[in-house]
């Protein structure tokens, strides 16, 4: 190109200072951590991110589980809490709850999901706090999935209210009356039109005042880029309706419910993410991994790069990633980094996979372990030593061994060989691919995500800064 | 077995099982033409085509098999539901998705001529792959679906297409395309009337359907490719030679974008030339599921452009350089089973000489088309890619202003070009480039789509539209002249009309004005 040319795109192949694998929550935390020291930063992912998924809450323990190989998170998990917290206040939205707090509440299926972080509409709806007033469990047309009369049921026969606090009824939205069928995306995105959210408002208050209620459960359909906005409307006209009406009646809340995917409280969240990504001037492509170049930075080790520490007793310096072959848009392209981050989730996402009896780490061929089976002394060991069927449970809801598989890293976050030598000397590894806790059952996937995502994010910045000022 | 069609909308069935099953004549020996064929190619692909025309069913191609098996990584997770812009163009429930286009192929035995409806109302804009944690192919489970239903409607003698789409698809792909449309210019001055935009609108309502108020391209008197017989000299001498795939759109319609292109490229190039005899790069009949004469085509261009003997093969079309470059290598995977037939008479020598001799066409046949494959470059890529591109020098700034820039599917997703579009821009004095809202979301337009669903395609196109007005900017930019065509209508339907047109024509006039 000619002279004042901009940096060439990464897309086209290219050179930035941080390259980020996985753009869930971890990634995203990672990629802005960088992009907010002034670094070049791409985030490569498959599809939207693992947080897409997520069925709108975040579970954030106080204190994190340990990892393999780690016990110090760096940062602390209120810390992170209060950075996601100030994202969502900047879009406008309103993160409620506290890392280590129990948060209960419900979904569409009617079942209730013990959670920590979650926008302001579903906290509205916890569970604990119903305190004996009246609840209506409202319907709307065309969406499928939330049956008001059966959750309205499965409310009763679970404890948490009696037969005669909780109704079941149906509201439309203007527009889409009659519908069946309809993706929660396209209700969502019809209330965000014109006064269509004040009309719906006015309904739910109808259905409210009629029904006795003082709290309303909606399916999470208010809204989807303007969600905060079509909540406020909602409840602005709820508000409007009951001091119009002139007839004294008790305050109305309305609280949507949480939905395992598809999920629109969890594509919100993502896009959320995605917007402060993009703000920070993160370039986020989608593109799969698909090979990776190495080289020994025999150089950068004796400039001083991070290795020293972590290498003790290592005789030659690891090899450092040198770029990544990314297969998106039908072409195959290499980008080219400083430092790495690989946070490309587990089993859905890729970052691990389960091929027979072996798990593995399939972009970058780095040990995976597995805690140690029953009677060992305590320590991960190599998942070579303990195969699948040993840690999978015969029942569906125990608490399996292999959810708890994954990388060891050291206390600069980089993977970790069964050796305990250092992989990369420039690749870090953030969220769930790190093992040591179990995903499920420990209720932390998002607190550990977010902690090592920033405390990933900021090694690695560092790690070029040394680099450039050395 | 019992009649499907009651409601008569509903493909009726062959002639095969002897019901009364009325056929058009000339359908009808197209079919047992097609049939015969088949039979002489291979006894085992009759005899399933004999057992199972009742049920409708197709063989499936390795291919075939792998895009249906690669649908079960759905998760059933949604992405989809809200990048889809049917389903958000949509009032009523009648798409049900990409994803159940998905669980639905996925988990049962696919029976293609179910699905022909849903399958016709994808705009193949792949937004939905572009956000599936699973790499779930839809675009390619869509585009199969196609094909199969085309290949099923032809075995049973029935028109696959809509009239309207055979009117264009005719008219693009059938071999009288040159003089077709130099006749098509002289009715178009007759029945339709010049806009301020330049492009035509109808002088009098047509009943012709989605065509009767819509405006549209004019065409130019003389093709492209008749404009410039010979080879034009380039300004580079150690450049490159670059061949011209110009596409039925900038050859017969938008020629102004033509020179456009060819004048940019001539100042980065050692020659130029737009092959005669080049054709539609067939991506109307391949969207349409007619895998028979995209092949046809394909083989043809691969022949006119072994001829022309380039280095490159430029176009300024995100759709021709997609089927080119990423279509053109699948058509191989698909065996036909109604291509053509080895020779019939002449004695068991003769038949295998002359196989012998197809064999050997047909390896040569391959060898072009990977040939023009590799050559294919869309004219973002070239400029970036594999030319020291000359940004225009100063000199004409006042004439240029603020543009949006509209992300063609089949560029942005289709060939990952998207970047190298502002690159440029920005490199041309005196243009701010001003970003529309989701400026790579499909206008909906998606080419011969609009023909058959011009109300979805509309109300797709709403948001576009609004999105271009949000930024103001005075021209809109597009590497890709069926978005411009939809665009430019939408924008005159909305009295927002502003010129619609491709960055080469932003550049060669910035060339054109330098000091």
């Amino acid at each position: 190109m000619t002279k004042d040319a901009e940096p060439e795109p990464a897309a086209a192949g290219g050179n930035v200072d941080v390259a980020v694998i996985g753009g869930g929550l971890g990634g995203l935390c990672a990629a802005i951590a960088a992009a907010g020291r002034g670094l070049r930063v791409v985030v490569v992912r498959r599809g939207l991110g693992a947080t897409a998924m997520s069925s709108g809450g975040l579970d954030f323990p106080d204190r994190l589980p340990s990892l393999f190989g780690r016990e110090d998170p760096g940062i602390a998990p209120a810390e992170a809490a209060e950075i996601l917290r100030g994202w969502c206040a900047a879009a406008g939205a309103e993160l409620a709850g506290h890392p280590g707090q129990p948060l209960p509440l419900l979904d569409i299926a009617g079942r209730v999901r013990s959670t920590n972080l979650t926008l302001a509409q579903h906290a509205a709806g916890r569970v604990d706090r119903w305190d004996g007033r009246r609840v209506l469990f409202l319907e709307v047309e065309g969406y499928a999935p939330f049956r008001a009369e059966w959750v309205k049921r499965m409310v009763v026969a679970r404890g948490l209210a009696v037969r005669d606090r909780v109704t079941a009824g149906v509201v439309a939205v203007p527009g889409l009356e009659g519908e069946a069928n309809l993706p929660a995306a396209r209700i969502a995105r019809a209330l965000e039109e014109g006064d269509t959210a004040m009309r719906f408002g006015l309904q739910v208050a109808k259905a409210a005042r009629q029904a006795g209620a003082e709290l309303v459960a909606l399916p999470p359909v208010l809204g989807f880029e303007r969600a905060a906005w079509v909540y406020e409307t909602v409840m602005a006209a709820i508000a409007g309706a009951a001091s119009g009406s002139g007839v004294p009646g008790p305050a109305v809340t309305v609280f949507e419910l949480l939905s395992p995917p598809p999920s629109l409280p969890g594509q919100r969240l993502q896009r959320l993410l995605d917007g402060v990504a993009l703000a920070a001037g993160v370039e986020i492509v989608p593109g799969r991994v698909v090979g990776f170049g190495t080289a020994t930075r025999a150089t950068t080790a004796a400039a001083g790069a991070p290795a020293a520490g972590a290498l003790a007793g290592a005789d030659a310096p690891p090899l450092s990633v040198t770029s990544l072959e990314v297969a998106s848009h039908g072409r195959t392209w290499v980008l080219e980094a400083d430092e790495f981050v690989l946070a490309a989730g587990t089993f859905i996402a890729g970052g691990l996979r389960s091929v027979g009896q072996r798990v593995s780490e399939p972009l970058f061929g780095l040990s995976v372990f597995a805690p140690p089976p029953p009677g060992w002394p305590p320590g991960e060991i190599p998942v070579g030593d303990r195969p699948v069927r040993e840690m999978v449970w015969e029942r569906f809801d125990a608490r399996h061994p292999i959810f708890e598989a994954g990388l060891a890293v050291d206390r600069d976050l980089r993977p970790l060989e069964a050796s305990g030598r250092v992989s990369f000397a420039n690749l870090r590894a953030a969220g769930s691919v790190i093992g040591g806790y179990n995903r499920f059952a420990d209720g932390a996937g998002s607190g550990v995500a977010a902690v090592t995502g920033f405390a990933a994010g900021h090694l690695a910045a560092a790690a070029v800064e040394r680099r450039r000022s050395g | 077995m019992s009649d499907h069609s009651t409601d008569g909308a509903g493909p009726t069935r062959g002639a095969g099982d002897g019901s009364a099953v009325p056929t058009r004549g000339k359908a009808a020996g197209k079919a047992e033409e097609l049939r015969r064929r088949a039979a002489s190619r291979s006894p085992g692909l009759t005899r399933f085509l004999d057992i199972y025309r009742d049920a409708r069913l197709l063989p499936f191609a390795p291919a075939d098999s792998e895009i249906v098996s690669s649908l079960e990584a759905c998760l059933g997770c949604g992405n989809c539901l809200p990048a889809c812009p049917v389903v958000a163009a949509l009032a009523d429930h009648s798409y049900p998705g990409p994803r159940s286009v998905a669980t639905s192929l996925s988990r049962s035995l696919p029976e293609f001529w179910t699905s022909a409806d849903i399958a016709g109302l994808c705009t193949t804009c792949m937004a939905c792959e572009e956000v599936c944690p699973g790499d779930v192919p839809v675009y390619r489970a869509i585009l199969m679906m196609r094909a199969k239903n085309f290949e099923q409607k032809a075995l049973e003698g029935e028109e696959p297409l809509s009239r309207v789409k055979r009117l264009v698809m005719d008219f693009f792909a059938g071999n009288k395309m040159a003089q077709a449309a130099r006749w098509g210019a002289v009715l178009q001055g007759l029945a339709f009337k010049r806009t301020a935009d330049g492009e035509m609108k109808a002088r009098v309502p047509i009943p012709l359907g989605p065509l009767g108020n819509r405006l549209i391209p004019p065409l130019a008197r003389r093709s492209l490719a008749e404009e410039f017989p010979a080879a034009i000299p380039g300004e580079v001498s150690d450049g490159p030679k670059v061949a011209v795939f110009a596409g039925c759109l900038y050859n017969y319609a938008y020629t102004d974008t033509g020179r456009s292109l060819i004048d940019v490229l001539r100042r980065h190039c050692r020659e130029v030339v737009v092959p005669a005899g080049q054709v539609c790069c067939g991506a109307p009949a391949l969207y349409s599921g007619d895998l028979p004469t995209t092949r046809r085509l394909a083989a043809e261009n691969a022949r006119v452009f072994e001829a022309a003997g380039a280095d490159f093969v430029v176009t300024a079309c995100a759709s021709c350089g997609d089927v080119l470059s990423r279509e053109y290598p699948r058509l191989a995977q698909r065996p036909d089973a109604t291509g053509p037939a080895p020779a019939e008479a002449g004695g068991e020598a003769a038949a295998e000489a002359t196989s012998e001799a197809a064999v050997l066409e047909a390896a040569a046949e391959a060898t072009r088309v990977r040939d023009l494959v590799a050559k294919t470059r869309d004219i973002h890529a070239f400029l970036t890619g594999e030319v020291r591109f000359r940004a225009p020098g100063a000199g004409g700034e006042g004439t240029r202003g603020a543009i949006t820039i509209h992300d063609p599917c089949h560029l942005a997703r289709g060939q990952g070009l998207g970047r190298e579009v502002r690159q440029l821009a920005r490199a041309i004095p005196g243009v701010e480039v001003r970003e529309m809202e989701g400026a790579g979301v499909c206008c909906g337009g998606a080419g011969s789509f609009s023909l058959d669903h011009y109300a979805i395609a509309s109300a797709i196109r709403d948001q576009k539209v609004a999105a271009i007005d949000r930024t103001g900017a005075g021209t809109v930019i597009t590497g890709c002249p069926s978005c411009r065509m939809h665009i430019s209508d939408g924008l005159a339907q909305a009295g927002r009309s502003r010129p619609v047109r491709h960055l080469v024509d932003l550049l060669a006039e910035a060339y054109a004005g330098e000091k």
